[in-house]
């Protein structure tokens, strides 16, 4: 790894070890059961009418089953919008090119991705979807997506530090909030910074264009600065062109680049430090965000180094991949020379931990080993810093379940915050744990056994990092693509949608249910027996925890693709 | 409409009701364990 990239990496883990604290305390006064935070007097207006519209009672608290049949409500609404926007699109306006209805199964597929928070796209944005399907559809679900995630996690803040409380909180109230408090005034001020840097923003068609060759270019054009906010804030991640960040359109200086990642991981992290002071505990928050920050910043210099230091095979036959002022070193197959390897790693881990689908390069040119880091981020279960509010929650329950190990290990009832680890948490707990794998494993295998769904491009390991990449990526929400797999049939659509459907509503119920299982108890006062959650040992602990989960449920699949594709280089 | 849609549609439809049944079937297990604890205040 050069100099300049430790240095780049330096400067912006600092940047937002300094500025999460900030948001974080302001996201705390926003989900707090006051409801007064800065901006009242301008966004309160507009909250109320936005209530009075819906016919929301915001006065009204929701126990923990009627939150969830809320949620799904709201899902199956966005659902069928998008699904019905994407068929009737050839006959809708705001259509410059003409483009006709999308068929069902991508329908079906971009449908439940883009409401789920994964934005995985078999699609090519500027060929298949019109302006007014990207608009009203996918940057609308970017929004209220990523709201329902953040809300399902205040409601699980809530649960926590609540004292026999049979509540916690109003989806609608916490939908709205975050959407009109965060999202928003964030994803406008952030879509100004990217149209100054050269990310477009226009109604336009495509234009044509003669090239110096003498040859006819087609020039995508279309609203994208307004997409591209979003998708990064809310740890969406879909492209409004069919390369996603690596398009200069989207992403076009390497500036513009550290900006768009600063937006990708900043809620994730400040919403720790948002916990600390939801619980009422600071320490609390800072173990979550060094457990966070710890994992993130490990994955990254791994795979900035595994990039950095070029393809074994090109070293071997003498060529010449070091940092120089005339080259930008490293392994450069697939990734854009103006990030180089040093910013496009940093990238995938950085996407990879957050269930951000964006790409800023192409991960299946990585090196077998540099490829596996982004897949077992993802494999992880998206902890590090974990996408906006189901990342939180993802290690949350690997919280409770280290607290629970932990209390068998020294022979104590476990607790955690001084509620009382039980039987029904950890049922709950082992359900949100084995959906994931369960579907991603299956459709994996499904995939592999059924030669009819085999279209890879690459046979052998590589081809099975490939399957596994893409069902690792829909049933964890992520989104990213290691492409090399033809994924826009029947079948990669149909399966990949549900494994999005199970990876999103099978473990947010169970956080649901933890959360009214924990509001109801009395919580204990710390004693001399109470195990501390806030040291760096209990931190080792979850962070062991959560690599012998992901490493016990995913070896054996990582084993035969990028680790015997290293082996065999 | 084609078939496809109402296939797709069915299938949302299917995978929402299993979620409901998840649900209820959660809190049947949370129920029982309030159940066989001591009965306590609720404030809130």
């Amino acid at each position: 790894m050069s100099s300049a990239t430790w240095l780049q990496f330096l400067v912006f883990a600092a940047l937002l070890g300094a500025t999460a604290p900030l948001l974080g305390r302001y996201m705390a006064a926003v989900y707090s059961d006051e409801r007064r935070a800065p901006g009242d007097r301008f966004v309160l207006p507009v909250e109320r009418l936005v209530y009075r519209v819906c016919r929301v009672d915001a006065a009204r608290e929701q126990r923990w089953t009627v939150y969830g049949y809320s949620l799904l409500g709201f899902s199956v609404v966005s659902f069928l919008v998008v699904y019905g926007l994407q068929r009737l699109q050839g006959s809708l306006p705001f259509n410059p090119q003409e483009l006709g209805a999308v068929v069902p199964h991508l329908s079906f597929n971009t449908a439940v991705s883009f409401m789920t928070n994964t934005n995985w796209q078999s699609y090519g944005g500027e060929t298949t979807m019109s302006h007014l399907t990207q608009m009203i559809g996918l940057t609308v679900q970017n929004f209220v997506s990523a709201a329902a995630g953040m809300a399902v996690m205040a409601a699980l803040i809530r649960g926590l530090a609540r004292r026999r409380a049979s509540t916690i909180g109003n989806f609608w109230v916490d939908l709205s909030r975050t959407t009109l408090r965060i999202l928003l005034p964030l994803s406008f001020v952030f879509a100004l910074l990217l149209v100054s840097q050269g990310v477009i923003q226009n109604l336009h068609g495509p234009t044509t264009a003669h090239t110096l060759e003498g040859a006819t270019q087609t020039i995508a054009q279309g609203p994208a600065a307004s997409q591209v906010a979003i998708k990064q804030l809310g740890t969406n991640g879909g492209g409004f062109f069919n390369v996603n960040s690596a398009h200069p359109f989207e992403n076009s200086t390497p500036f513009n680049d550290y900006l768009e990642l600063y937006a990708i991981l900043i809620i994730p992290f400040a919403l720790a430090f948002m916990y600390g002071r939801m619980l009422g505990d600071r320490r609390q928050g800072r173990a979550v965000f060094v457990i966070m920050f710890v994992i993130w910043a490990a994955l990254s210099v791994t795979a900035m180094g595994l990039e950095g230091g070029g393809n074994p095979r090109l070293t071997a036959l003498g060529i010449d991949q070091s940092t120089t002022s005339e080259q930008a070193g490293g392994n450069m197959e697939g990734k854009e020379i103006r990030f180089g390897t040093g910013a496009s790693a940093l990238w995938a881990v950085s996407t990879t931990g957050t269930s951000n689908g964006s790409v800023n390069s192409m991960h299946d040119s990585y090196t077998p080993l540099g490829g596996m880091v982004p897949l077992s981020h993802i494999m992880l279960g998206e902890v590090s810093p974990g996408g906006v509010g189901v990342g939180l929650n993802g290690l949350l329950i690997m919280v409770i379940l280290s607290v629970f190990i932990a209390g068998l290990m020294v022979g104590r009832t476990p607790e955690y915050l001084g509620k009382k680890v039980q039987a029904v948490e950890m049922k709950m707990v082992v359900l949100y744990v084995l959906a994931m794998p369960v579907a991603l494993l299956g459709f994996a295998a499904a995939s592999v056994i059924l030669k009819s769904a085999y279209t890879v491009n690459n046979p052998g390991p590589h081809g099975l990092s490939e399957i596994l990449y893409a069902f690792t990526s829909a049933s964890n929400n992520n989104g990213s693509a290691f492409a090399g797999l033809t994924t826009a049939t029947d079948w990669y659509d149909t399966t990949l949608g549900l494994a999005m459907l199970v990876g999103r509503f099978f473990l947010i119920i169970p956080v649901l249910a933890i959360a009214g299982s924990m509001a109801r108890k009395q919580p204990a006062p710390p004693s001399a027996g109470t195990f501390p959650t806030h040291t760096p040992l209990f931190g080792g602990v979850v962070i062991g925890v959560t690599l012998i989960v992901a490493g016990l449920t995913f070896f054996p699949a990582l084993a035969l693709g990028p680790i015997v594709e290293h082996l065999s280089l | 409409m084609a078939m496809a849609d109402v296939a797709f549609l069915l299938t949302i439809a299917a995978f929402f009701a299993v979620c409901v049944l998840y649900i209820r079937g959660c809190d049947r297990i949370i129920r029982r364990a309030e159940e066989s604890d001591a009965p306590g205040e609720v404030a809130r």
